[in-house]
């Protein structure tokens, strides 16, 4: 078994009987990365990965490692501030930031032992489904390298994919983790809004936002999503519940398990291998007790409009800091401060940022707003019910991913629209903050990763990640195994 | 409700972002073209629906009314473009 495909699980194991060090580990994933061409990092912090490497090696000699994680190589999309590491969001307006605090999420992983290599490439402020926003290039989808990894999290994708690193962290404000997560063939996982911080996380849309683990393996999300959940008194929404052990109880049965069929995602737009693919998932679960239960989600069709309307007001009132003041990209040409203002965020945000800062201050603006930003929220609403009464009726929801595979370079860039439709069965997630994962589920005729979603209740990681397992092992997907 | 040269304008400077000719008239079709999307929206019945603007609707998340130490201001000062002392530097504001 090369060591640079192993689960998590799996290393852990060679770590602590001391088979392996987290040095000799974290060396072959930085020559990984270094001789890699999918573009998958923006920054590599090679000294500090190999001191972290030293520190959770000791431990794990002294055997006070406590963390399943200690030692483990992981990267860190670039939106999430590691302190003295440059957090650019794939921006030239960022190029130069070096955030002078950690991201809860990465005082977690120190914690916990975990070595961080560096910094993931991903679309422009968040923005995108393909990482064809980035200013640094383009990710190159490591199944088919004239494929894009999906998006806005295609580095941290492609990182896990192509065994740069065994985890990574992404984001996710309308499909973010799981779509990349889909199209490279990995595990991806949203977490229930307000489970894991987003102190630390640069923000795109706040209340759509999370922060959710790219890994190999159901297990290791497990694992990952222990380390990196909890209770943030920096973040005003983070839920201050019990928190469980995620990896606990993954194996049981899913005899008598409800999924709830939607019929709003086999519709119009779904590619027919797709459709196929996750048809078989299903039997494997009906095969093995499971009941399949007829469900409608009636404003599915809507979760785009509200998606993007939302998003992008988000957007444009987040965004609104970066303005050459007090960090960040400032123009050289400038009389006055409107100037400085303006000049600095033209040049320095990308095409598709614009786009949504202009969108979204329309329809924030006076007489637009109720008819675009506050019916929106009243929709959301509307999108939330829908999952809280079908829920009355299901356990669980599964569904594909994505409607399609990943496309090629260029494929959806000239028409936004078409390039927003990527995301129709993942927005309605973030809109209702319920929790969902995508796990891999076949590939296509050409060879592309298909990935299914499991979509739970808020707060039921434990639901969903068990059914995730139970299909991962009965469906012949375990990561080495393929 | 198309979306004319005027209102890209108008939004470019409450966005204070500015555009070509060339790129106001791609933003005008895209634009438009999303919009066109977006607006099914307005053919949803939302009498009586409350507007949800917090999932799970946390209220008031406060913390004890205390000075607490900030961040050193050494280390916030180290990404300004350009500072003096302890104060970023801007163009002049006030005549």
């Amino acid at each position: 078994m090369d060591l640079e495909k192993l689960t998590i699980k799996q290393l852990s194991l060679s770590l602590k009987k001391r088979e392996v060090t987290s040095r000799e580990i974290t060396s072959l994933c930085l020559e990984r990365i270094l001789k890699s061409n999918l573009n998958a990092l923006n920054y590599v912090d090679r000294e500090n990965a190999l001191k972290d490497a030293d520190k959770a090696d000791k431990m794990l000699g002294d055997k006070t490692a406590i963390s399943p994680i200690a030692g483990v190589p992981i990267v860190i999309k670039d939106n999430i501030c590691v302190e003295d590491m440059p957090a650019t969001c794939s921006s030239k307006i960022l190029k130069n930031y070096i955030p002078p605090y950690n991201a809860t999420v990465i005082n977690k992983l120190k914690a916990c032992g975990a070595v961080i290599l560096g910094k993931t490439n991903m679309d422009e402020f968040a923005m995108g489904s393909s990482n064809e926003t980035s200013a640094f290039g383009n990710v190159l989808n490591p199944v088919d390298n004239t494929c894009v990894p999906g998006g806005s999290s295609g580095g941290s994708a492609a990182s896990v994919g192509g065994n740069l690193a065994y985890a990574a962290l992404g984001s996710d404000t309308g499909g973010s983790i799981r779509q990349p997560a889909a199209l490279c063939g990995v595990v991806g996982l949203k977490p229930t809004y307000g489970l894991v911080s987003r102190y630390g996380l640069i923000a795109f849309g706040s209340s759509l936002d999370q922060i959710g683990p790219f890994t190999r393996s159901v297990y290791d999300n497990a694992l990952m999503l222990n380390c990196i959940s909890g209770y943030d008194n920096m973040d005003s929404t983070s839920q201050n519940i019990k928190y469980p052990d995620y990896t606990e109880n993954l194996n049981g049965s899913i005899k008598g398990l409800k999924i709830g069929i939607s019929k709003e995602y086999y519709g119009e737009g779904l590619n027919e291998e797709v459709k196929a693919s996750v048809n078989k998932a299903l039997k494997v679960f009906t095969d093995n007790g499971a009941e399949l239960v007829e469900i409608s989600l009636p404003y599915t069709n809507a979760g785009l409009s509200v998606y993007y309307i939302i998003a992008c007001a988000e957007a444009t009132s987040n965004l609104a800091r970066f303005d050459g003041i007090k960090y960040g990209y400032r123009t050289e040409k400038y009389d006055d401060l409107i100037d400085l203002y303006v000049n600095s965020r033209t040049e320095g945000f990308g095409k598709e940022v614009k786009r949504r800062i202009m969108l979204g201050n329309y329809v924030l603006s006076s007489g637009y707003y109720d008819a675009y930003y506050l019916k929106a929220l009243k929709v959301r609403t509307l999108i939330k019910q829908d999952f809280e009464n079908a829920f009355k009726k299901c356990d669980l929801i599964i569904g594909p991913t994505s409607p399609c595979t990943a496309f090629k370079f260029g494929e959806k860039t000239k028409n936004p629209l078409s390039m927003y439709l990527s995301d129709v069965y993942t927005v309605t997630i973030n809109i209702a903050g319920v929790p969902a994962i995508s796990v891999p589920c076949g590939k296509d005729s050409k060879g592309l990763p298909i990935g299914l979603q499991i979509i739970g209740r808020p707060f039921d990681e434990k639901g969903i990640l068990k059914a995730a397992q139970f299909y991962e092992i009965a469906g012949g997907n375990l990561w080495n195994t393929k | 409700m198309a979306v004319t040269k005027k209102d890209v304008e108008y939004i470019a400077k409450l966005s204070r972002l500015k555009f070509t000719d060339k790129e106001q008239e791609e933003f005008l079709i895209s634009f438009n073209q999303i919009l066109s999307h977006v607006d099914l929206i307005n053919k949803i019945n939302t009498d009586n629906i409350e507007p949800c603007s917090n999932v799970f609707a946390l209220k008031n998340v406060l913390r004890e009314d205390a000075a607490l130490p900030s961040m050193d201001a050494d280390k916030l000062l180290k990404n300004a473009p350009t500072k003096e002392d302890t104060s970023y530097l801007v163009p002049k504001v006030v005549e």
